[in-house]
């Protein structure tokens, strides 16, 4: 549904966007990750062509999107960080405004049921101007699925909101993919990425650096896999000898624990049993935990950081 | 049980060849009626009407139409005032058309109004980065910079037809006739607003910000009071040589950027149309009408360029 081809945004000093390459699918969520300044609110304005591109291009629907942007709009829903100016008009109003530019017939219904699902209804006659700004953030993904658009374009769609009105917009947006609708989500609560996203591009000083699932970005890290070990008591030489495994990074012994770090992606959960038991130690529980978005993102973001240190050093 | 949301808001499902999935059993009316594609025109046409409706009505429900309608009575009210009492002083003397002035004074507040709505309409909200959401809609910069224009002319009529009652009211307690050819002269002046909304939008275009619009704006009426001004002072001043004088040189000057202004400046275009009217000088009327359709459509020109050069975002 949405490609760019080598999609490059250039300014006088800086380069805000380098070579982008991305693919959101029909049926599929696609997070966009990136820091403060890293390139994705350019990103989203490059493609709905509000920028222009130094180079490169954007594809929506299998159509350049410099062919005929006002008939692709219609079929795109967009949420960004936007102030509202139209504080004259009602949420009602200000919905269905925005219902006859995307020539919705007869849209009372869908509105309707759309102020229920967000719960606005009761709110739908007060001015804009005086809706709150997790309202406002609702009324702005309103006005973004009123015309039940193809592609939904995401821009940190749950910032300012609750989380009753998180799960509600987390909500819409799974029943989006669902019914077949794509969904490029920008957002800087990781966590709300690794709940939903399909795939994930994660984005720094405007260049893509790595475009997987979240477990394949896991998996491509192949790291910082952390297994907990309980036993009754640890055995002097056990940190010792545990540090002998092929592929043990470190291990930290604290009263009756111990926390062993993990590279690559052996299961060497075996060996670390016998280990245990030839030292004689007494295990009484060993739990893993994964890597999780966030701790991805900050080590991609920051091996980024440090290449490009050595680059320029 | 707490409804799904998609059973409450019906959202369409699509399928890989681009055709829309029903899930109308599951949402019965809630679902979008699915529609024909619409053509990019019939889009913009659509976006372009409803906007310029939506500004029509803001701008009617301000306060500030309201006030400059206001004082457009109180000045017609004194000039008429003024002409009674001119001719009851003089005896003899009466006053030709004494509407003439009450009407043009009213036509160029509305004209100024609209104007400094116009340079206000697209940087102010560009400057808050609210115009972009506009365009998140099925609207680029030829679209918004149209509906502006038809809202101004609106607002513009409605500014008009605002001021009738009154006037109306005026004529008849004072018994003066208002000619038929200074009304149809009055009509025209839509002409003429269109001008200055025009130019008023390419002010807007191109201004970095709201204030820089109005400043660019004042700085252009200054242009044509000073010039205007002066040349009638410079008539004034008697020249001290024939020939050599400088004088006379700086009113040469100032005459030719004088006649210049008329097919420029929206307002001298005003005043000399209903004077052209008030003469039922017709060829007068025609001439000044092409001048102002034509100004028109190169300031919307000129507005359309700037906007896409300038862009959407603050």
């Amino acid at each position: 549904m949405l490609q760019t081809e080598g999609l490059t945004k250039a300014y006088d000093t800086t380069v805000a966007v380098q070579d982008l390459n991305i693919n959101v699918r029909a049926g599929e969520i696609y997070g966009f990750l990136g820091p403060n300044g890293a390139g994705k609110t350019t990103t989203i304005r490059l493609l709905l062509g509000l920028l222009q591109p130094t180079a490169g291009s954007v594809f929506l629907f299998g159509q350049r999107n410099t062919n005929d942007m006002v008939a692709l709009k219609r079929r795109i829903g967009v949420v960004a960080e936007e102030p509202l100016s139209m504080t004259r008009m009602t949420g009602w109003e200000f919905i269905r405004f925005f219902a006859d530019l995307n020539a919705v017939p007869q849209p009372e219904a869908r509105m309707e049921a759309l102020f229920q699902a967000l719960d606005l209804w009761d709110a739908r006659h007060a001015l804009v101007g005086a809706y709150s700004r997790g309202m406002r953030q609702k009324l702005s993904l309103l006005r973004a699925l009123v015309h039940g658009p193809e592609l939904l374009i995401l821009d940190e769609p749950v910032s300012g909101l609750d989380p009753y009105g998180i799960l509600q917009v987390r909500q819409l947006v799974e029943e989006h993919r669902q019914n077949g609708g794509a969904v490029l989500i920008s957002s800087h609560i990781l966590s709300e990425i690794e709940r939903s996203a399909d795939r994930v591009g994660i984005l720094h000083q405007g260049r893509l650096l790595v475009e997987d699932t979240v477990e394949g970005i896991r998996q491509r890290l192949g790291s910082a896999r952390v297994l907990k070990l309980g036993l009754v008591m640890v055995p002097s030489t056990l940190p010792d000898a545990l540090r002998q495994i092929h592929n043990v990074e470190r291990v930290e012994a604290y009263d009756s624990q111990i926390t062993v770090h993990i590279v690559g992606q052996n299961d060497i959960r075996p060996e670390i049993f016998r280990t245990v038991v030839a030292q004689g130690g007494v295990l009484l529980e060993m739990t893993g935990e994964e890597m999780s978005l966030e701790e991805a993102f900050v080590t991609i973001t920051h091996q980024n950081v440090e290449q490009l240190a050595g680059a320029t050093a | 049980m707490r409804n799904t949301a998609a059973t409450r808001y019906g959202n369409r499902g699509y399928r890989a060849d681009g055709m829309t999935t029903s899930m109308e059993s599951r949402t019965g009316s809630l679902a979008v009626a699915r529609e024909a594609p619409r053509s990019s025109s019939s889009l913009r046409w659509g976006a372009l009407l409803r906007i310029a409706r939506q500004q029509a009505r803001d701008a009617m429900l301000g306060w500030a139409p309201y006030l400059v309608a206001a004082l457009a009575v109180l000045i017609a009210v004194v000039l008429v005032y003024n002409a009674i009492r001119f001719t009851a002083e003089s005896g003899l003397n009466i006053v030709a058309n004494p509407f003439s002035l009450p009407l043009q004074t009213a036509a160029s507040l509305a004209l100024l109004y609209v104007t400094v709505e116009a340079t206000l309409a697209i940087a102010r909200p560009r400057e808050h980065g609210s115009l972009q959401v506009l365009f998140f809609a099925p609207v680029d910069v030829s679209v918004l910079i149209g509906a502006h224009f038809v809202s101004g002319i609106v607002v513009y009529l409605l500014f008009l037809l605002l001021l009738a009652p009154p006037l109306s009211l005026l004529a008849w307690v004072t018994n003066f006739v208002v000619p038929v050819a200074l009304l149809w002269g009055v009509l025209l002046t839509v002409l003429v607003a269109g001008l200055a909304v025009a130019f008023g939008l390419f002010l807007s275009a191109a201004a970095p910000s709201g204030r820089a619009a109005i400043l660019l704006l004042v700085a252009a009426t200054l242009l044509l009071l000073i010039v205007q001004g002066g040349y009638a002072a410079l008539l004034n001043i008697p020249p001290t040589s024939r020939y050599y004088d400088a004088l006379l040189f700086l009113r040469v000057l100032l005459r030719n950027v004088h006649e210049l202004l008329l097919w420029f400046s929206p307002f001298r275009m005003l005043d000399a149309m209903l004077d052209a009217a008030l003469r039922a000088d017709w060829a007068a009327l025609l001439q000044y009408s092409g001048a102002a359709v034509g100004g028109t459509v190169a300031w919307l020109a000129a507005a359309v360029w700037a906007l896409r050069r300038r862009g959407v975002l603050p």
